[in-house]
């Protein structure tokens, strides 16, 4: 244990200060700096377009109007992001700006952590070092669990840092406050960020052990990483929503488009009486909404299944859930009769994501097991 | 005898189809040392790998100790220091952090092993360069850190595998002289090279591999001796060169400037005396290097010598 631990934590120092290391810490800070404010400012100019601030009942969401061909979960997490980007409330505070980020996030891990681990072992192969670590009198298991542990906790603990300083420069000039639930959703995503590109690195680590040379190692993982673009793609392609498959939307009466015409021209506000016809049409919205709910919720339940071979996926259905803080489900976003009366929970958004960051973590157990396997029968 | 500290037994490594080393036993006692030579790719490196753990055995034995390398690595690994060609270390540490890094894992309290590290580096000559990047070091450098590396733990064997390699003469120079000095200090070795010279200067007790296998093994001048009738060495006193002339190869002429030297597989003394006369052929012996030359030529010669008359 204790050789354990002196190994992890000089492989933890050696990879924290190293250069690649340095250049990854500046790059998500650029990165999501640059992200976060141009959100922040698009978000600024909806809400001055929609009028003055206002609470949670005033946000508004069209998920008719936006559905667009892809899958399910691509349409939820999209409708989740537009109701708070669009909010006049400011709603999601800082947790927006994140999860706006995540898709670029997912791609930016997967190639830090690929880029981090294509020559973990290769280079000491190459540079006879491993000659000497694999010659100390300790076990091998110990020595493979603290290159990867030690090197990954610095590569995530880098991007973490990198993430949060990003986030609290755009809190400070946007002025965002952070409520102490979002501060605890933010915290609780970054490990799962953390464990998102720990299994990357475990992979790059593999193929660098495996490849024995970082020149053919590098390109293994160039392919690995336009394999895990690619079968994203696909997937949120191949499993997109026709229309045709959509329950049909009400039909908009004349009368009450009349209605409507008339109050518009009488002058706003309108009272809050409405014409019998007029409700009837909003009750048959109403219908409409719970039927297109029920709709995703099933086609959501079906689709949860491909994540599952789409690591980017998996990372964006986490965060669809974990980083908002309106929705007790996010798949409510189209029709809920319980809204305002189901408060947004972080247990009931850690529950909706257990799956996906529970096949994470198998992943990385997995992957870690194979690395131990492979370093332990490792000849130099 | 003294009580072996390595024991080897039927060591195969197979890559695929290809042997690298196929079926070689020897054993090491206490105090001496072991010279493993060979030709480049003739299966050294990979009986030092298997000795250190670096890499399996296909098949055989190694015994350290009296530990089964296979099953207690560790206990062994303590006890042993191994230096092999182009050392590498941490570059972006210097030589005493490098030391102080590989030598915790050894059982030494931390006062000792500082002061392990300091006997080490300067028994090296490397004491005032300890503060030193490794990564602005000379490959020489690099090497003496090796053995300093090697011996920081106080290791009861030290194995030495191709330990001069890309250093230059004086480097070369310095290792030899500090594994000479370890060899007087009574220390176990086994050193493998292919400088016949090295291995001739520092071994008690050679093994000459050829592909994968011992040919031969003994002390040097034993091989020396194993090879009378069979390997024939003269020297003609003439100033210009001479020409082989006899019907019976194989034989070698070298001109060396002021005398010929010929290598012959065949006692070929009257002929040359009837040639060149009696006052100007001398036979002597051959040296260890073209001993282990022709060893490694006829791996399997092991014949009676046949003698050749004059033919004119």
């Amino acid at each position: 244990m204790r050789a354990f631990t002196r190994l992890m934590c000089h492989f933890f120092l050696k990879r924290l200060f190293s250069l690649r290391n340095g250049a990854f810490f500046l790059l998500v800070i650029g990165l999501l700096l640059a992200g976060a404010l141009d959100q922040q400012a698009t978000r600024q100019r909806l809400s001055d377009s929609l009028g003055a601030p206002s609470g949670a009942e005033e946000t508004f969401v069209s998920p008719v109007g936006s559905l667009h061909p892809g899958s399910s979960r691509l349409n939820t997490w999209e409708a989740v992001t537009a109701t708070l980007r669009m909010s006049g409330a400011m709603l999601g505070g800082p947790l927006l700006l994140l999860r706006a980020m995540t898709p670029l996030l997912a791609f930016f891990l997967l190639f830090a952590g690929l880029l981090c681990a294509f020559d973990m072992v290769s280079r000491d192969l190459e540079t006879s070092l491993m000659d000497s670590l694999l010659g100390l009198p300790v076990d091998r298991r110990a020595l493979g669990l603290s290159k990867a542990f030690g090197e990954t906790f610095a590569l995530t603990l880098t991007l973490a840092a990198g993430c949060m300083a990003a986030l609290v420069t755009v809190s400070a000039i946007g002025g965002l406050d952070w409520t102490a639930g979002q501060l605890a959703r933010t915290l609780l995503f970054l490990p799962v960020l953390g464990a998102y590109c720990f299994a990357f690195v475990l992979v790059g680590m593999w193929i660098s052990a495996k490849a024995r040379s970082s020149n053919r190692s590098l390109w293994i993982c160039g392919a690995v990483f336009v394999a895990v673009f690619s079968v994203h793609a696909v997937i949120e392609n191949a499993v997109s929503i026709d229309r045709a498959d959509l329950p049909e939307f009400p039909d908009l009466p004349a009368s009450v488009v009349q209605h409507f015409r008339d109050a518009k021209l009488r002058g706003y506000p309108v009272s809050d009486w409405r014409p019998p016809e007029v409700e009837d049409y909003f009750a048959s919205l109403d219908a409409y909404s719970a039927e297109l709910a029920t709709f995703m919720r099933a086609r959501h339940r079906a689709e949860r299944w491909w994540s599952f071979v789409s690591p980017p996926g998996l990372l964006i259905e986490v965060s669809g859930h974990l980083l908002q803080d309106q929705y007790h489900d996010v798949l409510d976003v189209f029709y809920s009769p319980e809204v305002g009366r189901r408060p947004a929970s972080l247990a009931a958004s850690l529950w909706q994501s257990a799956p996906e960051i529970a096949w994470l973590l198998l992943l990385c157990g997995g992957l870690m097991a194979l690395n131990i396997r492979t370093l332990t029968r490792l000849e130099v | 005898m003294n009580e072996s500290i390595i024991e080897v037994q039927g060591l195969v490594k197979r890559y695929g189809k290809l042997a690298a080393v196929d079926g070689v036993s020897f054993d090491v006692p206490a105090s001496t040392t072991f010279g493993l030579l060979g030709p480049n790719g003739a299966g050294k490196t990979t009986i030092v790998k298997m000795l250190t753990g670096l890499a399996k055995p296909t098949s055989g034995r190694v015994r350290m100790f009296g530990h089964d390398m296979a099953r207690r690595p560790n206990a062994i690994k303590r006890r042993f220091g191994h230096v092999y060609a182009a050392m590498a270390f941490f570059p972006a540490l210097s030589a005493l952090e490098n030391l102080t890094f590989f030598g915790r894992f050894y059982d030494l309290s931390a006062r000792r092993l500082k002061e392990r590290i300091e006997e080490t580096l300067r028994f090296v000559e490397l004491w005032e360069e300890r503060k030193k990047l490794v990564g602005a070091y000379s490959s020489g450098m690099k090497q003496r850190l090796g053995i300093a590396k090697a011996l920081v733990h106080e290791p009861d064997l030290l194995l030495f595998d191709e330990a001069t390699n890309g250093v230059d003469v004086e480097g070369t120079d310095d290792i030899r002289e500090l594994m000479f000095d370890l060899r007087v200090q009574g220390k176990t070795a086994v050193v493998t090279s292919h400088r016949l010279d090295e291995i001739e200067l520092l071994s008690d007790d050679i093994g000459i591999l050829d592909e994968g296998k011992i040919v031969r093994q003994g002390s040097p001048q034993s091989i020396r001796d194993g090879l009378r009738g069979l390997l024939f060495k003269y020297i003609v006193d003439r100033a210009e060169p001479i020409q082989e002339t006899w019907s019976h190869p194989p034989a070698t002429v070298r001109y060396i400037g002021t005398a010929n030297v010929v290598l012959s597989e065949t006692d070929v003394h009257s002929l040359l005396v009837a040639q060149f006369g009696a006052d100007t052929v001398s036979e002597v012996e051959p040296t260890f290097e073209e001993a282990c030359l022709w060893i490694l030529k006829h791996p399997e010669a092991n014949g009676a010598p046949e003698a050749v008359g004059a033919s004119g």
